[in-house]
């Protein structure tokens, strides 16, 4: 096979025998190939112009329509007469290679860009604008819904800000009570002694008592008193008096007297010397 | 100055006769042994694995004054063995001693404490402590002067004399009109504007 020589003409003649080609289309085959747009005209006739004169389909030849075609030209008195090779559409264009479309484009561009352009602007412009138009759009939807957020977490720091304010008067206020009462423990701690009074049968009463509730606890030997401060303490304390059931059973009273006390400022405890 | 030394690390274990406690303190009714501040006293700053009460009740179905107390101790983290063994007839409680006995020893022998606080001072419990002693445990005894046996200071490592430990609990109790002094110092009542 490699070694058969390929004969043009014995093999044109052989599609000529079988009928594939006609002969009287390659009898005109020495023509130019050109690029022509046929359009009907005032008689409905498809008619293309070449050089002046009138292009016209081949007779018989009923598959040429309106649009641009790649034909080949026969002089035929004062007109030619085409012969189609292809139609250029899309998707002739599309079939190209991409090279072959970037000459293309290159070529259309740099010769006819005056032409070009009123075109693109005609066509595109529309679309364009109205792409334009749907990205501000969409754009401007963003940023007011970003300047929502925005002002919600202004708002939101507003009230924060309204919020820790008054916590800090809070803080301010529990601080200042805090150092009041620090001031006092100092006071208390510097004083030798203090006074825990007897003023009632069962009840004591001293300026440290400033709690509500105290556990107290006494010894056996009933001698000597601790008071202790605690929130689940089963002595009673209000107006800095203190109810000691039953104390009247350990020391009777006769009249107001000052117990011998003594304070405890790392555990808060009072001891009291009963006897 | 006493031979042997707590250690912070020591485990103790508390194990308290709630009759012989509470009828030896000072028979004042106004003032009750708290068992809490006694256990806090006496355990100071080393670990305490547990401590039991030991008491008798009465029969179920029977009203029994007891039975809030106990409560009560166990709400607080005591744990409470009330035998129904009291006798009426010779006010007496049984099993008791014995339970208590049994349940040192047990411990003792399963390693779940170093140190034994028995708060009782009946001699009743010296076996029970010599063979906490053998089982290499130290037994301290804590128990008021009156009913503290001369046999139980003898058989402990080291005894703690309850009555100068403020331990009695004395409460506010409103219940008669000799408070009425007080109530002139109490603050106005608003007019509810």
């Amino acid at each position: 096979m490699a070694n058969d020589r390929l004969d043009f003409i014995t093999l044109q003649k052989e599609y000529i025998d079988s009928g594939i080609i006609d002969a009287n289309e390659i009898s005109s085959y020495s023509g130019k190939s050109v690029i022509l747009t046929f359009s009907l005209n005032e008689y409905n006739t498809l008619r293309s112009r070449y050089e002046g004169k009138n292009v016209y389909p081949r007779p018989g030849r009923n598959d040429i329509t309106e649009g641009t075609w790649i034909c080949t030209l026969e002089s035929d008195r004062d007109c030619y007469v085409a012969i189609p090779v292809c139609k250029i559409g899309p998707s002739f264009f599309m079939e190209l290679k991409r090279s072959q479309k970037d000459e293309i484009i290159t070529a259309l561009w740099e010769n006819h860009k005056d032409e070009l352009i009123p075109n693109f602007n005609e066509v595109y412009a529309q679309e364009i604008e109205s792409q334009i138009i749907a990205a501000v759009a969409e754009k401007t939807a963003e940023l007011r819904e970003e300047i929502s957020i925005l002002r919600e977490d202004k708002a939101e720091l507003q009230k924060l800000l309204i919020e820790n304010g008054a916590l800090l008067k809070i803080y301010e206020g529990v601080n200042a009570q805090n150092t009041e009462k620090k001031t006092e423990v100092l006071e208390v701690e510097e004083k030798d002694s203090f006074d825990v009074l007897r003023t009632g049968p069962d009840e004591i009463t001293s300026d440290l008592f400033t709690e509500s509730k105290y556990f107290v606890h006494i010894n056996d030997s009933m001698t000597s008193l601790i008071i202790r401060p605690h929130d689940s303490g089963r002595a009673i304390c209000f107006g800095n008096k203190i109810i000691l059931t039953g104390l009247h059973a350990v020391i009777p009273f006769t009249e107001e007297y000052v117990m011998d006390s003594s304070y405890d400022p790392d555990t808060g405890d009072i001891r009291i010397k009963l006897k | 100055m006493p031979l042997l030394t707590d250690n912070e690390y020591d485990r103790v274990m508390f194990f308290i006769d709630f009759s012989n406690i509470s009828k030896s303190s000072n028979l004042n009714p106004f003032f009750k042994v708290d068992l809490y501040r006694l256990v806090l006293d006496l355990v100071g700053h080393r670990r305490l694995m547990g401590a039991y009460v030991f008491d008798s009740r009465a029969p179920y179905g029977v009203e029994d004054s007891r039975h809030r107390l106990h409560e009560r101790l166990r709400y607080l983290g005591f744990r409470v063995i009330a035998r129904e063994s009291y006798d009426p007839e010779k006010h007496e409680q049984k099993e008791v001693d014995v339970a208590m006995a049994c349940e040192m020893v047990v411990h003792a022998l399963r390693d779940n404490y170093d140190v034994a606080i028995v708060v009782s001072g009946d001699r009743d419990f010296v076996p029970a402590i010599q063979h906490v002693q053998n089982a290499g445990k130290r037994v301290e005894v804590a128990a008021f002067e009156a009913a503290f046996s001369n046999e139980m200071k003898r058989a402990c490592d080291t005894y703690h004399i309850l009555d100068d430990l403020p331990i009695l609990s004395v409460e506010t109790v409103f219940n008669n009109v000799e408070y009425d002094d007080v109530k002139e110092d109490e603050p106005e009542e608003s007019d509810g504007e």
